[in-house]
C-alpha cells in the first residue's frame, strides 16, 4: 500500500522536537507541534523564527512564513489536532518507558488508523519501545533518529522493528530522502544505532587518552579535527552537541551495553561531566548555559574582550575543573602541519607527541568500527554514510582507514600485538573502496567491500544522478583547465567548473562559450545543458587572485606576486628583469584593456548562455554547511551565471549574493542588469522608473542584507525566480535539473533580452542622497558596518548604472536605444548640450546596460587609491576592507566629485557566443590561464608562482591585448 | 434654507471626526502591516465624510468641495483622491461636490482647512469638507518613484533630508538629553492612556474595522523603560521617542459663521488665523516657532492667550526644541497645556491626516474644557511650519477681558 505523508505530528517541543518541526515547516509540510507544558511549543517556534542563522543556540532556520506551517499546542488540550496526521513523531525524553507507552496509547485513540508512528530516541531499541503495544501498532512503528540540529544535519537513521510493515519503512525513507532532503541510512535495531555508537566511542576514547596526557583540550581539538576530516575537535563538538545530550547518551551506553563491549573498558565515569552540568556548563545549545569545555571570559556577568574587541575564550582544565584563557595550541592548523609528514602512516610512525596522542584514539576507534560494523549496519557504505552525514566527518571510518592504508594499519596492529578484527582480515591488506571494472562492462565503477569480502558498486538512491559516476565512465565532450562539459545522458550536457573553489576565469568562459556552440550545432543531439558541480562551493566568482597578479605587476610588487619566495636580492633581480623587458610598464598599460576584455567576455558569454536556442538550467547543490568554511556560495560571477540560466534547480542551503560593491566595483558580468530586470518583473512591483531601482540598489548596495542565506531566502530576494525549483536533497539536484532541461526543451525559445526605461540622474540623486544620509549618520557613529567615505564612491557608480546613466549622445543611439531611434537621435542632436538627459521616455536596450556596467566597473576598478587596497585585502584575508572615516571627514560631494570616470569603447553584447577574433582572444587568454596554473602545479591558485615563468606568462598575455 | 444673516469674516468648524490611528510598518519594510494595512485610503475617508453629513444634517448639495491633504499622491493615494471620495458607492455626496487633493507634506490637511477658510471668504454659502489621509502601509515615505532634479541636488538637496536627521540636528543644537526625550515620550503615552480612559475620543473617532481607539499607546511605558530601550539606539533616531508609523484619516467640516447660524449647525470653533514659516531644511523641526508667531501676530493675540496647544510630536527632540526656542523668545508656555490628550509619539502620525486632527482636536478640547483660544502647529519636512489659531465663540470670557 502506497502511503502519502502530508501532515506530521510532533510530540515534544524540546531541542529535537522543535528542530524537527522546523525542518518539516521548511520543507512546506504541515506540522502539529505539541508539548506537555502550556506555551512551550509557541516559545520554541518563536525562538527559532527570531534566531539568526548563525545563532548557535537556536540555529534560526525558520522564517515567519515557515512558522505558519506549524500549529502548536499541548498534549493535554490539543491531542485532537493529531487526528489527520499521517505520521506522528515522538521526541520526548522520559525516565520511565511506561510514560511513553501510555502516550502512544492515548494518541492512538485519536490518530488515523493507518497513521505511522515513530520515535526519535536512539536510547531504546525499536523492540523495547513497543513492548506494550499490539501487533497492528507494531506494524506501523519505526525509529526515526534525527541529528541536532535537524534542519541542517543531513542524517536520518531509520530502524525497523521485527513487525514493522515494509511499506511503512519505504514511506519514511522516501519522505526523509525526497521531502526532507535527508541522507537516510537504515540501521539494525541495536543500541545507539550507527552514528552515536561510533561517534560516542570516539569521544570517550579521547577522554580516556586525556587522563594520561599532558595536552590541554585546545591541543586535543587542534590535532583531532580537520587533519583527519573531523569538522570540529572532540571538545568543541561536545559543546556544540550539548553536554546534557552527551551525558545522556554515554551514560545510557554504560548502563546498557554488554560487559565485554570495548566501550565499557574505556568509560571514564560520570562524575566529571555531571559536575559540569550541575555547575551550569551545558554546552552551546542552551541559552542559559555558562558554556561547556570552553566558555566566554566574563566579569560581573559581562563578556571580557581583548584589545581587538573579540571576546576572550577560556578552556577547561580537565584535571582541576578550572578555566584559564584559551591558548593557541602548538598544533594550531594541524591539517597544514601534518602535511610535512607526507602521509598518515609516516605521521603515526614518527612517534612525535601529536602522533603518540592521536594514534591510540584513532586505532581503537577504527577497531571498534571494524568489530561492530556488521552488528550495527547492513553494509560498509552505510557506516561511512552515517558518520559523514551524522557527525559531519569528511571521511567515513572505512574511507579513513583506506587513507591510512589498510595494509599499513594491519601490520601496525600486528607490531603492537593487537589481534586484527575479522573484517580487517577479510580485507587482506587491500582498500575497502576500489575502482573496479563496471558490472555493465562500461569503464570503471567505484565499488565497496561488503562484510563477506565481495565488492559491489556504491549504492545510489533511486533517481539520484551522480556526476562522479558519469565522469568515471566517460570522456568529457569538452575540457579545458578550469571547466568541462559532460554528457549526462538523454541528450543533456552538464557544464562543470573545476577550478579552485570554482572561481570563474577565462578558461571557464572559454568552455562555456564552446559548450554553447557545441550544443547549438549538435542538430538536436543535445537538447540542453545543466550547470552543476559537486564542489563545496558552486562558485565564488571571478578569480580575483589572477587579476591581482597583473595588478602587482603593474605596481611592481614582485614580492607580492611570489610571496615568501623572494628575498630582497631576488626581488631586486626580478625588478631589474621586469624593467629591462618593460614588463612593469607594459603591465600597467595593458591592465586596462585586459580587464575590460575580461569584463566584456563575461558579459558576452553569460548573455549567450541565456540567449542560447536551448534551455540552460543552473543547479547549485545547496548542501548544508559543515562549518563556516563550507557554506555553499554562489557569489559574484558564480551568482551571475545563475542569473543567466533559464531556470534554476537549487538545493536548500544555497547562499547567493553579488558582493562586488564591497571591493569597490559593481556586478558587471550582467549581474546589475539582470537583478534590475528581476526587480522590474517582480509580481506586485510598482510601475515607474524608480521603484524597481530602489529595490535593486538596496540589495546590490548592501550585500550583507541582500545576500540570500538559503534557497527559500533567495526566492524572497529575487536571486531565484518564483517558479525556480528547490530540491531538499542536494544529491537529487542534478537529476532534477536534467529533468527540467528535458521538460523545457520541446518548443524552447529563449526569453528576449530586456529593455529598460530609467530615470537618469534624477533617480540616481535619490540614491546618492540616501547614501549620503547614512554617511552623515555614520560620522557620529563609526562602525565597520556603517557607510564610510569610500562607499560613497562605489554607491555613486552603482546608482549611475541602475538609473541608465546621465546622458545619451546622438552617436550612441544606434547602439543603446531600443525604439524610436531616429526621433531620439534628432532630439539629442538638436539639444543645445548636444545630448539628451536620460529619462523614462527613452527605451534602452541591453547593450546600453552592459556598456554602463563596463564603464562603472572600470571606473571603480581603476579608482586605484581606494579600490586596490580593497582588492588586495580581500585576496589576502578573505573579508572586506573597511576604511575608518578620516579625522576630518570629507563631504560626500567631495568624494563623489573626485572620481575619474572612465568611458570604455562601445561594444555590443548581442547574445551570440563569441566568435572570430573575440573567440580567439578568449581561447588565448584561457590557454594562458591554464598555463599559469599548470606551471605552478596548482589549479587556480596563483599565489605560489615560479618567478621567471610568471613573468613570461604575464608578457604573453600582455602581448595579446 | 432660512433667511440669510450678514456673513462675518470668520469661517467656522462645524464638525470634526477621524478614524483611529492604527500603527503599522512602513511600505516596503517587509514587516507586518497594521489593522488598516489593507484599507484603501479612500475607504478610510468615506465613513468620515458620511459621519459629518449625518451629524450636521447638511444637505450634500451644499458641500461645494472636498479638500484632501495626502502626502505622495500616487498608488492608492493617487488619481485626485479627494474627488474619488465623492465617487465612492457608499459616499452620501453627489457628483456636484468637487475635489482637490493637495500635498504640503505633514502640513497638508491643515493647509486644506486654511484653503477652505480662504474660499469661504469669497463664498460664504458653501460648505467644505477638509480631509487628511495617509496609508503609510501602502505608500512609503519619500514615495514610490522619487526623483531629485540635478538642479536641486546641486542647490539645496537637504530639502530631501530624512526627518530623523533633522531631529538629531535639533537635539545637538539644543543640548537635549536622552532623559528629557524619554520623559517627553513617556508623558505622551501617559496622557493618551488617561484620555482614552476618560472617553475623550468618543466624539471624534469613528470606528473602522472594529478599531475605535488609537492602538499605538504603550501604556507600560516609563521614562526608565524608554531609557533602557534607547540605550541600544541613542540620539534622536530612536523609534521610542519618534512619532509612530500609522495609517489613518481625519475630516473637518468648514463653512461660514452665517451659514452655520442659518442652518443651526453647532460651531466647534472659529478659525482666527493661519501662520506659515520657511526655514533651512536641516532644522525643519523648528517650523512651528515662526509659524506660530505669524499666526499670533495676524490674530493680534499673544502666546499667553492660548489655552490649549497642539504641537505635533514629530520627534521628542523636535518638540522639545520648539518649546525651548519659544521659551528663549519669551513665549514660554506651560507644558500642561500642550498636547493634553497625547500626541503623535503615542497615537501616531499618518502624515496627511495629522494637520486636520490637531486643528479638530484643539476645537474639541476647547469645547470640552470651556476654554477660548487654541493653537495647532506643526513642522513640515523640507523646512516649513504651519500654525492655526481657533476660538471657541461660546467660551466664557477670560477674567479681566
Amino acid at each position: 500500500m502506497a502511503r502519502d505523508i502530508k501532515k506530521v505530528g510532533v510530540l515534544g517541543a524540546g531541542t529535537m522536537g522543535s528542530g524537527i518541526a522546523a525542518l518539516l515547516a521548511k520543507a512546506g509540510v504541515e506540522v502539529v507541534l505539541l508539548d506537555k507544558f502550556e506555551g512551550f511549543a509557541d516559545k520554541a517556534v518563536d525562538r527559532m523564527v527570531k534566531a539568526k542563522v548563525t545563532d548557535a543556540f537556536n540555529a534560526g532556520f525558520m522564517t515567519a512564513d515557515h512558522a505558519k506551517f506549524i500549529k502548536t499546542g499541548t498534549t493535554d488540550n490539543n491531542l485532537q489536532d493529531l487526528a489527520d496526521c499521517d505520521w506522528i513523531i515522538e521526541t520526548i525524553l522520559v525516565p520511565d518507558p511506561k510514560i511513553r507507552q501510555d502516550l502512544y496509547k492515548e494518541v492512538q485513540k485519536i490518530a488515523k488508523p493507518d497513521a505511522i508512528f515513530s520515535s526519535n530516541t536512539s536510547m531504546d531499541t525499536t523492540g523495547e519501545m513497543t513492548v506494550d503495544q499490539d501487533d497492528d501498532f507494531k506494524s506501523r512503528f519505526a525509529n526515526t533518529h534525527f541529528f541536532n540540529p535537524p534542519p541542517t544535519m543531513a542524517l536520518l537513521e531509520i530502524i525497523r522493528g521485527e513487525k514493522t510493515d515494509p511499506d511503512v519503512v519505504k514511506a519514511l525513507e522516501d519522505f526523509g530522502d525526497k521531502v526532507l532532503g535527508k541522507k537516510v541510512v537504515e540501521c539494525k535495531d541495536e543500541r545507539g544505532f550507527i552514528a552515536n555508537r561510533i561517534g560516542m566511542f570516539f569521544l570517550e576514547r579521547v577522554l580516556k587518552e586525556m587522563e594520561n596526557s599532558d595536552f590541554g583540550i585546545e591541543d586535543a581539538d587542534a590535532i583531532l579535527s580537520q587533519a583527519f576530516g573531523f569538522p570540529l575537535g572532540p571538545f568543541r563538538l561536545g559543546d556544540e552537541v550539548g553536554l546534557d545530550v552527551v551525558d545522556h547518551v554515554r551514560s545510557d551506553f554504560h548502563e546498557s551495553l554488554p560487559e565485554g563491549d570495548h566501550f565499557q573498558e574505556i568509560f571514564t565515569g560520570n562524575d566529571d561531566l555531571r559536575q559540569m552540568l550541575k555547575d551550569g556548563y551545558v554546552g552551546n545549545r542552551k541559552a542559559d548555559s555558562k558554556g561547556g569545555y570552553y566558555r566566554k571570559k566574563t566579569e560581573d556577568g559581562k563578556p571580557v574582550k581583548d584589545e581587538r574587541g573579540k571576546t576572550i575564550i577560556q578552556a577547561r582544565n580537565l584535571e582541576t575543573g578550572d578555566y584559564a584563557d584559551s591558548q593557541k595550541s602548538d598544533f594550531y592548523k594541524f591539517d597544514k602541519q601534518i602535511k610535512k609528514y607526507r602521509g598518515f602512516d609516516k605521521f603515526f610512525d614518527s612517534g612525535d607527541p601529536a602522533s603518540e596522542f592521536a594514534w591510540p584514539i584513532l586505532r581503537d576507534s577504527l577497531i571498534y568500527v571494524l568489530d561492530h560494523a556488521e552488528e550495527l549496519a547492513f553494509d560498509v557504505q552505510a557506516v561511512d554514510d552515517a558518520m559523514r552525514a551524522g557527525y559531519n566527518w569528511n571521511y567515513g571510518p572505512f574511507e579513513l582507514l583506506d587513507k591510512f592504508g589498510v595494509e599499513w594499519f594491519t601490520n601496525k596492529l600486528e607490531e603492537e600485538g593487537i589481534a586484527a578484527p575479522a573484517l580487517l582480515e577479510k580485507a587482506n591488506g587491500q582498500p575497502f573502496y576500489q575502482e573496479l571494472d563496471a558490472l555493465d562492462g562500461v569503464g570503471k565503477d567505484l565499488m565497496v567491500r561488503h562484510f563477506d569480502g565481495s565488492f559491489l558498486p556504491i549504492r545510489r538512491e533511486e533517481g539520484v544522478l551522480s556526476l562522479e559516476d558519469i565522469k568515471r565512465k566517460s570522456e568529457p565532450l569538452l575540457t579545458h583547465n578550469s571547466a568541462s562539459l559532460w554528457d549526462i545522458g538523454d541528450g543533456v550536457a552538464c557544464l562543470e567548473f573545476t577550478s579552485k573553489e570554482n572561481t570563474i576565469d577565462p578558461s571557464v568562459l572559454y568552455v562555456m562559450n564552446e559548450s554553447i556552440k557545441l550544443i547549438s550545432e549538435s542538430d538536436g543531439e543535445y537538447k540542453g545543458m545543466v550547470i552543476y558541480n559537486d564542489g563545496v562551493r558552486f562558485s565564488v566568482g571571478a578569480n580575483l587572485a589572477l587579476v591581482e597578479v597583473f595588478m602587482h605587476a603593474a605596481e611592481g610588487n614582485w614580492g607580492e606576486i611570489i610571496p615568501g619566495k623572494l628575498d630582497q636580492k631576488w626581488e631586486n633581480r626580478i625588478k631589474k628583469y621586469a624593467n629591462m623587458f618593460g614588463i612593469d610598464k607594459a603591465a600597467d598599460n595593458a591592465l586596462k584593456p585586459l580587464v575590460h576584455e575580461l569584463v566584456y567576455q563575461g558579459q558576452s558569454v553569460y548573455t549567450a548562455l541565456q540567449q542560447a536556442p536551448f534551455p540552460v538550467v543552473g543547479a547549485p547543490k545547496g548542501q548544508a554547511p559543515k562549518s563556516a568554511q563550507t557554506v555553499n556560495l554562489a557569489v559574484g560571477g558564480g551568482c551571475e551565471v545563475l542569473l543567466n540560466c533559464d531556470a534554476v534547480v537549487s538545493g536548500p542551503d544555497q547562499v547567493m549574493a553579488l558582493p562586488e560593491i564591497a571591493i569597490g566595483v559593481l556586478p558587471a558580468w550582467t549581474g546589475s542588469t539582470r537583478y534590475l530586470q528581476r526587480s522590474f518583473n517582480r509580481e506586485g512591483q510598482f510601475k515607474g522608473p524608480m521603484a524597481p531601482v530602489k529595490e535593486a540598489a538596496a540589495t546590490l548596495g548592501n550585500p550583507a542584507l541582500g545576500a540570500a542565506t538559503s534557497a527559500q531566502d533567495a526566492k524572497k530576494k529575487m536571486w531565484l525566480r518564483p517558479d525556480d525549483t528547490i530540491v531538499m536533497n542536494p544529491d537529487r539536484v542534478l537529476a532534477e535539473a536534467k529533468a527540467k532541461v528535458l521538460e523545457m526543451a520541446p518548443d524552447y525559445k529563449p526569453e528576449p533580452l530586456p529593455t529598460f526605461r530609467l530615470g537618469g540622474s534624477g533617480s540616481a540623486n535619490m540614491i546618492r542622497q540616501d547614501v549620503e544620509r547614512m554617511y552623515e549618520a555614520a560620522k557620529d557613529n563609526p562602525s565597520p558596518n556603517n557607510v564610510n567615505h569610500v562607499d560613497i564612491r562605489s554607491a555613486d557608480r552603482l546608482a549611475r548604472v541602475l538609473t541608465g546613466g546621465d546622458t545619451l549622445k546622438p552617436e550612441d543611439v544606434d547602439h543603446h536605444v531600443a525604439s524610436n531611434q531616429q526621433q531620439i537621435k534628432d532630439l539629442a542632436s538638436q539639444s543645445p548640450s548636444g545630448h539628451l538627459k536620460v529619462n523614462p521616455t527613452i527605451e534602452f536596450n541591453y547593450s546600453r546596460m552592459m556598456q554602463l556596467e563596463r564603464d562603472g566597473f572600470m571606473t571603480g576598478f581603476f579608482d586605484k587609491q581606494y579600490t586596490w587596497p580593497r582588492v588586495h585585502y580581500t585576496v589576502a584575508k578573505g573579508g572586506y576592507l573597511r576604511e575608518p572615516i578620516p579625522e576630518n571627514p570629507p563631504t560626500a560631494k567631495e568624494m563623489r566629485d573626485t572620481v575619474e570616470r572612465l568611458e570604455m569603447p562601445r561594444r555590443d553584447v548581442t547574445g551570440q557566443p563569441l566568435s572570430g577574433d573575440d573567440a580567439k582572444k578568449l581561447k588565448a587568454m584561457a590557454d594562458m590561464t591554464g598555463e599559469f596554473y599548470k606551471q605552478n602545479g596548482l589549479r587556480g591558485k596563483p599565489g605560489d608562482l615560479q618567478p621567471l615563468r610568471t613573468l613570461n606568462s604575464i608578457r604573453r598575455v600582455m602581448k595579446l591585448i | 434654507m432660512s433667511t440669510k444673516k450678514e456673513a462675518t469674516n470668520y469661517s467656522v468648524i462645524v464638525g470634526y471626526c477621524r478614524t483611529a490611528f492604527a500603527k503599522t510598518s512602513m511600505a516596503g519594510s517587509g514587516k507586518a502591516p497594521g489593522v488598516f494595512g489593507d484599507v484603501d485610503p479612500v475607504d478610510m475617508q468615506v465613513p468620515l465624510v458620511n459621519e459629518l453629513l449625518d451629524r450636521s444634517g447638511v444637505d450634500p448639495k451644499d458641500v461645494k468641495k472636498i479638500l484632501t491633504g495626502a502626502v505622495h499622491q500616487e498608488y492608492t493615494q493617487g488619481l485626485n483622491i479627494a474627488r474619488l471620495i465623492a465617487m465612492h458607492k457608499d459616499c452620501k455626496l453627489e457628483n456636484s461636490t468637487g475635489g482637490t487633493t493637495l500635498d504640503r507634506f505633514c502640513g497638508s490637511s491643515m493647509e486644506a482647512i486654511a484653503m477652505a477658510d480662504g474660499f469661504i471668504a469669497r463664498n460664504p454659502n458653501h460648505v467644505y469638507i477638509c480631509t487628511g489621509v495617509q496609508s503609510m502601509s501602502q505608500v512609503p515615505m519619500g514615495g514610490i518613484n522619487p526623483h531629485l532634479a540635478d538642479g536641486v541636488m546641486e542647490g539645496n538637496a537637504a530639502a530631501f533630508m530624512d526627518m530623523p536627521t533633522t531631529a538629531e540636528n535639533l537635539r545637538k543644537m539644543y543640548n537635549i538629553s536622552s532623559e528629557e526625550m524619554s520623559s517627553f515620550a513617556a508623558e505622551s503615552h501617559r496622557r493618551l492612556k488617561a484620555a482614552q480612559e476618560n472617553g475623550h475620543f468618543k466624539n471624534e473617532i469613528v470606528s473602522l474595522k472594529g478599531l475605535d481607539l488609537d492602538d499605538g499607546g504603550r501604556f507600560d511605558t516609563t521614562t526608565e523603560s524608554l531609557e533602557s530601550l534607547r540605550a541600544k539606539k541613542p540620539g534622536a533616531f530612536a523609534a521610542a521617542t519618534s512619532s509612530q508609523i500609522t495609517d489613518g484619516a481625519s475630516a473637518v467640516m468648514v463653512t461660514s459663521e452665517a451659514f452655520a447660524a442659518d442652518n443651526n449647525l453647532p460651531v466647534l470653533a472659529r478659525i482666527i488665523s493661519f501662520g506659515e514659516s520657511g526655514l533651512a531644511p536641516e532644522i525643519m523641526g523648528l517650523g512651528p516657532v515662526e509659524a506660530a508667531k505669524d499666526a499670533l501676530q495676524k490674530a493680534g493675540l499673544s502666546m499667553d492667550d492660548m489655552d490649549v496647544i497642539e504641537l505635533n510630536e514629530a520627534f521628542a527632540a523636535q518638540s522639545l526644541a520648539v518649546l525651548k526656542e519659544w521659551d528663549k523668545q519669551g513665549m514660554g508656555i506651560d507644558p500642561a497645556k500642550v498636547n493634553v490628550d497625547g500626541g503623535a509619539i503615542s497615537m501616531g502620525h499618518p502624515l496627511g491626516a495629522s494637520g486636520a486632527r490637531i486643528v479638530g482636536h484643539v476645537a474639541e478640547v476647547l469645547q470640552r474644557e470651556n476654554k477660548r483660544y487654541g493653537l495647532a502647529t506643526m513642522c513640515i519636512g523640507g523646512g516649513q511650519g504651519v500654525a492655526m489659531i481657533v476660538e471657541n465663540p461660546n467660551a466664557a470670557p477670560k477674567p479681566g477681558m
